[in-house]
């Protein structure tokens, strides 16, 4: 066996309109600067492609990269990318996979493959160490992908990439398989349809890869190996239960996607965790080679069949997302859209959609929420566009712009969203509005340090911007080395200064300087890999400049396609509609963290990286990038809060409200005017838009209340709201009047005007009662002449009253 | 009072005035659905400290805003796809503008724009407009130095003028806060120019009551606190009712023709550098004395927004008219006593020549209102009212 140092640097490159079949060298520097996978990938696409061109048209290129680290042993290196424009988004695509073709396709002598032109009918390609050529692939074509692939790899020993229907069809969901793992996301595999290109053929294990510097190698894949065996996730979470470990905790904290996003949580969601799961089907390893996290599992269904177990964003999007919540179910959706090339996630959005859409009566209301009837048959539909599948096949984006309910499409730039809700991880909300391919859960994975380990608060903006932009560049890094991403658990989080450092501290650090969180922490261990495999020199800091430079070319690449900070968004729901599961109804407050985030990767407000962020990066532009300088002057702001007035205002609300309840029991007079109101009626004084509050009410034996400050918690019979917090400080420094506050509408009356009046009378008395004469003849409209013993003794026995709760 | 024939009147502007007026910002905003606004402004114009003051009005609205506070001094058409842009982008839906003049227009322009799909459906104002329907809300917060077009349905976005009530801005502000310490002579100008327009639409035979009701609010509140603003006595105060009047001044504007005034001190202007208000004052006298021979009555009327109903009451009919064009007189005299650059008294003052006059005269030459413009502005050129005679 020859044997390859470091990497080959050999990429194959295919015409498929001509059948030209070539062979280049990339050089060192672009090597250095954009690691290998993903990075370089990208680099070939962006010297090769004009903006503008057709993701369906012969134009197109699909460049797959194997990983650098890939076949030299190191742990979880089995993966490699697919680099193409989407068909779905209309935008840069890369995507990932374990499969067995890599390891083939790099042990066969190459580093790469890229695919150009359009075959006049479908071919196979099969590649070896010696020859790359051609075939009809008539035959193959209509299989789906595990028929075509034992027909193609009869002997099991050769690794296969191929579409199924959904990809012959040009289904802009569709995917490509390589054994039992996929290149999921985006419509690649339309891609390989459009260039009749169904499968990929690489016969290898001719070449043997090994290290430039074996003794620093061995060292840092002893470390790897030691961090991910100690890791609590990977070591014990995805290896017993696989990613379907998940559900519990999103389900916990409110991130479960349930019925297209409605609702954030379920109480059957353990039905479909991965520890029920593992129990159900005895499940054992079925992972990428080679992995020590082995996260892939298979299992025997009842019947005795064995299925590969849907990892938790099939889970997510194709249960509980539908509202099923039957393990079998699931399994059964996942491997029909495994068989015909499909993308579990986007398909179960599109589904959602079509549930939501069909409630909502924008189409007939074939599938319903709950019921698995019809699914399959959609599946099925939508592979061989089919009468609505014909539709359904092109997205939740074109959906909705088509049917309407475009603010409950479920998707970022065309990509539909994967199984994280991000209402309850407002970091992830900013990661996925800014991910390059569109709706993207693995380009900064915010929602772990936010639900899972609880390192931030998910429900603050807080350091979000600068941990998204730090996992992006750390992501776009590993995905070219390449490592599996899950590893990054392990060594970032087992390092000894993170893993020693008190959670506490650790949580406090991240949260409030996060600048210097990310300054120490320590993930040497991936350059040292890479380093070591190479023999090129790189510390962690340039290789998070790499991760940058990769980041910043692929949204180079999407600004030329018109992409600009209105695409960084999110669907309407998670800006307007609270979930379900959230008493609080939050919403994501999108603007001011991407404000900070454009800030951070050096973009002008508009989300265009700037001419500055492009050379200190050393990416040339290709294309004019220069916006009018006017824009630099826009700016979005978020003018934040008044905590001061708030905090007073809260103040004077609880004791008004106490205030009136001791009242009601002391005075005659304020009892009368009570009686006036009927038993079970509730009023409330509010702040608009959501400030202090103040609710009172008689329960049905007629006692009056102070029911506390949440008027979301009940019905309200009368609602008085101040228009905003300036007026209800007028108001509560007493220098305007209630009645003059309504003369000059700075109060909403929303209820029935004769109790309003009764209230206001009431509100009146209670000052009386409360102030000093001086400061009540400020506060009420005319101040009335009580008896002293009625003032002062009311008085003292209100404030007493007030105090203690009575 | 008597009722035309025929008339149509319009106002949906809703104005919100007084101290801390722009804390409602959030509240008007919301009953019309809207929570992303842009909020526009020259910096050159009202200042950096007051762009922070409409921005703090938003502080516990939870809202994200968008600003550009970079708007040039006179309309550019090829600012507006930039702003659009930047409307789109910031996932804008409403508009907050400061200011006055072409910073106003520049907003309505955008605001059309935005609301007709971003295809820049507009109207040149003469033609068979087609109505664009409701356009998305427009907020304007007034400062001092308008003129009241702030408020009409009349925009200009550098290349041609447009005319629609959508234009119309929403809700109108007028907070102290915002009553900046501004140019005396811009804002006497500003009032000027309102206030001949306020006078003209109140003499309008086809304007109708209601038109008639914003231009007798207009006139009284401008010539009762205008010198009170030079004076600086309660400045801010004065200044806010003096905006007012221009306000209300607008929306008669809008719903009359233009007059005589307006017409030939837009003449006029083309051949001097004094203001435009200045030139529409010089006019206004000579045009009451000519408009008092055929309606004097109508032009007593006057009299009643600028002195009260008591003196009003007690002033002989056939001295009403003589009485208003005095007071006129008087308060031009009491804003020349407080400005450097004076109100002049004649146009010869405004060192317009004769030949430039006569062309004008000749280009406004329209059969049998020749004869009524020829007398203004012989009176005009001399300073002296017919009235007088």
């Amino acid at each position: 066996m020859k044997t390859i140092v470091g990497t080959s640097n050999r990429i194959v490159q295919i015409n498929l309109s001509t059948g030209q079949v070539a062979e280049f060298q990339v050089d060192a520097d672009d090597r250095r600067r954009f690691l290998g996978g993903k990075g370089l990938g990208l680099k070939l696409l962006y010297d090769r492609m004009d903006r503008g061109i057709d993701p369906l048209g012969e134009e197109n290129c699909i460049a797959f990269m194997m990983g650098v680290l890939m076949g030299t042993g190191a742990p979880c290196t089995g993966r490699f990318s697919a680099i193409t424009k989407s068909p779905l988004t209309g935008i840069m695509l890369h995507s990932s996979c374990g499969g067995p073709f890599g390891m083939a396709f790099k042990t066969a002598g190459y580093d790469g493959l890229l695919i150009s032109g359009r075959a006049p009918s479908p071919v196979v390609i099969y590649i070896d160490e010696n020859d790359v050529h051609m075939v009809n692939g008539d035959d193959s074509w209509g299989l789906d992908t595990q028929a075509v692939q034992k027909q193609l790899n009869p002997d099991g020993k050769a690794g296969v990439l191929a579409i199924g229907p959904a990809g012959e069809n040009q289904v802009l969901i569709a995917n490509v398989a390589s054994g039992h793992r996929f290149l999921g996301r985006g419509g690649l595999g339309a891609v390989m349809g459009s260039k009749n290109l169904k499968a990929i053929v690489a016969r290898g294990k001719a070449y043997k890869i090994v290290p430039a510097n074996q003794k620093l190698f061995n060292r840092a894949k002893k470390r790897a190996a030691g961090y991910i065996e100690n890791n609590p996730v990977t070591a014990d979470d995805y290896r017993n239960y696989g990613t379907s470990s998940h559900v519990n905790w999103c389900n916990d904290g409110g991130i479960l996607p349930v019925k297209n996003f409605q609702e954030g949580s379920h109480p059957q969601a353990d039905q479909v965790s991965g520890e029920t799961m593992r129990q159900r089907y005895h499940a054992t390893p079925s992972t990428c080679k080679p992995c020590s996290i082995m996260c892939g599992h298979k299992g025997t269904l009842p019947d005795g069949s064995v299925h590969q177990i849907p990892e938790y964003e099939t889970v997510g999007l194709l249960g509980p997302n539908l509202g099923i919540f039957e393990p079998d179910t699931i399994t059964a959706f996942s491997d029909r859209c495994g068989l015909l090339g499909m993308d579990t996630i986007s398909a179960g959005s599109v589904l959602g959609w079509c549930m939501e859409a069909g409630e909502k009566g924008l189409i007939p209301p074939a599938l319903k929420f709950g019921a698995a009837e019809g699914i399959a048959q959609a599946l099925d539909d939508m592979a061989w566009r089919r009468g609505f599948g014909d539709e359904m096949a092109n997205g939740t984006r074109l959906l909705s712009k088509r049917y309407g309910g475009v603010d409950f499409a479920i998707q970022i730039k065309g990509l539909e969203m994967p199984a994280y809700d991000p209402r309850g991880a407002w970091g992830q909300g900013l990661a996925y509005a800014v991910a390059n391919r569109g709706a993207c859960h693995l380009s900064a994975t915010t929602f772990a340090l936010e639900v899972a380990f609880g390192f931030l608060n998910p429900y603050t903006t807080r350091a979000k911007a600068r941990f998204v932009a730090f996992f992006e560049n750390l992501n776009a890094a590993v995905n070219s080395l390449h490592t599996c991403q899950f590893t990054s658990y392990a060594y970032v989080l087992e390092p000894p200064i993170v893993k020693y450092t008190p959670k506490f501290l650790l949580r406090l650090i991240m949260q409030y300087l996060p600048a210097v969180a990310i300054l120490f922490m320590d993930i040497s261990i991936f350059s040292k890999l890479w380093r070591s495999v190479t023999g090129l020199r790189l510390n962690q800091w340039q290789m998070l400049k790499a991760g940058a430079r990769i980041h910043v070319l692929e949204r180079t690449m999407n600004t030329g396609e018109g992409i600009s900070r209105k695409d960084d968004t999110l669907p309407r729901r998670f800006l307007t509609e609270g979930r379900g599961c959230d008493a609080k109804k939050r919403t994501v407050p999108l603007q001011p963290m991407l404000d900070a985030y454009y800030r951070l990767r050096g973009y002008d407000p508009h989300g265009i990286p700037t001419e500055k962020t492009l050379k200190r990066l050393g990416i040339e532009p290709k294309w004019d990038m220069v916006t009018d300088p006017r824009l630099d002057y826009f700016q979005m702001v978020s003018p934040g809060g008044k905590p001061v007035k708030r905090l007073y205002l809260s103040i004077m609300l609880w004791f008004m409200g106490r205030a009136i309840q001791a009242a009601a029991r002391v005075d005659r007079e304020v009892r009368k005017a009570f009686d006036a109101i009927p038993d079970g009626f509730t009023f409330a004084l509010t702040v608009a838009p959501d400030g202090p509050a103040m609710l009172v009410g008689k329960d049905k034996a007629g006692r009056v209340r102070y029911l506390g400050a949440n008027p979301k918690q009940r019905y309200i019979d009368l609602k008085l709201t101040i228009k905003n917090i300036e007026a209800a400080i007028l108001l509560f420094t007493f220098q305007e009047a209630t009645v003059t506050a309504v003369a000059r509408d700075r109060l909403i009356v929303d209820g029935e005007l004769p109790a309003a009046c009764t209230v206001v009378r009431i509100l009146d008395m209670v000052e009386v009662f409360l102030l000093p004469k001086r400061l009540a003849s400020l506060a009420v409209r005319r101040y009335p002449q009580w008896p002293p013993f009625r003032k002062y003794v009311g008085r003292a026995l209100i404030y007493l009253r007030a105090v203690v709760g009575l | 009072m008597r009722l035309p024939d025929e008339f149509s009147f319009s106002c949906p502007l809703k104005i919100n005035c007084g101290t801390r007026a722009l804390a409602n910002l959030p509240a008007e905003l919301s009953a019309f659905n809207a929570n992303a606004p842009l909020i526009l402004a020259s910096r050159d114009q009202v200042g950096r400290k007051r762009v922070s003051t409409v921005i703090d009005a938003f502080r516990t609205s939870g809202l994200t805003l968008g600003i550009y506070d970079r708007l040039p001094g006179q309309p550019q058409p090829d600012l507006m796809p930039v702003l659009a842009r930047m409307y789109r982008d910031g996932g804008c839906d409403s508009v907050i503008v400061l200011g006055h003049g072409s910073v106003v227009d520049t907003a309505k322009c955008l605001n059309l724009m935005v609301s007709t799909g971003f295809h820049g459906r507009t109207d040149d104002s003469g033609g068979d407009a087609a109505d664009p329907g409701p356009l998305r809300p427009l907020m304007l917060v007034a400062t001092s130095g308008g003129n009241g077009d702030e408020v009409t349905g009349y925009a200009s976005d550098g290349v041609r003028r447009l005319c629609s009530p959508r234009l119309i801005p929403t809700v109108a502000f007028i907070d102290p806060a915002m009553m900046e310490d501004r140019n005396d002579r811009d804002v006497v100008d500003g009032a000027l120019i309102a206030l001949v327009h306020a006078v003209e639409a109140f003499l309008d035979d086809t304007a109708g009551p209601m038109c008639r009701a914003y231009a007798h609010s207009a006139i009284g509140l401008i010539v009762n606190h205008l010198p009170a603003v030079l004076r600086k006595t309660d400045r801010k105060k004065n200044l806010c009712a003096a905006v007012n009047g221009q306000v209300a001044a607008g929306c008669a504007f809008f719903s009359s023709s233009p007059g005589v005034c307006h017409v030939l001190a837009t003449g006029l202007k083309q051949g001097t550098d004094l203001p435009l208000g200045f030139l529409m004052a010089i006019l206004l006298p000579h045009m009451l004395a000519e408009a008092g021979f055929n309606q004097p009555e109508r032009v007593g009327e006057l009299l009643y927004p600028m002195v009260g109903a008591d003196i009003f009451a007690v002033t002989a009919a056939d001295l009403k008219t003589p009485r208003t064009i005095a007071l006129f007189w008087e308060f031009f005299d009491a804003l020349n006593a407080e400005l450097s650059l004076k109100i002049p008294t004649s146009i010869g003052d405004a060192e317009l020549t004769d030949e430039q006059i006569k062309r004008i005269q000749s280009r406004l030459a329209r059969g049998s209102i020749d004869d009524h413009v020829a007398r203004i502005l012989e009176g005009a050129r001399h300073g002296v009212t017919a009235i007088d005679d």
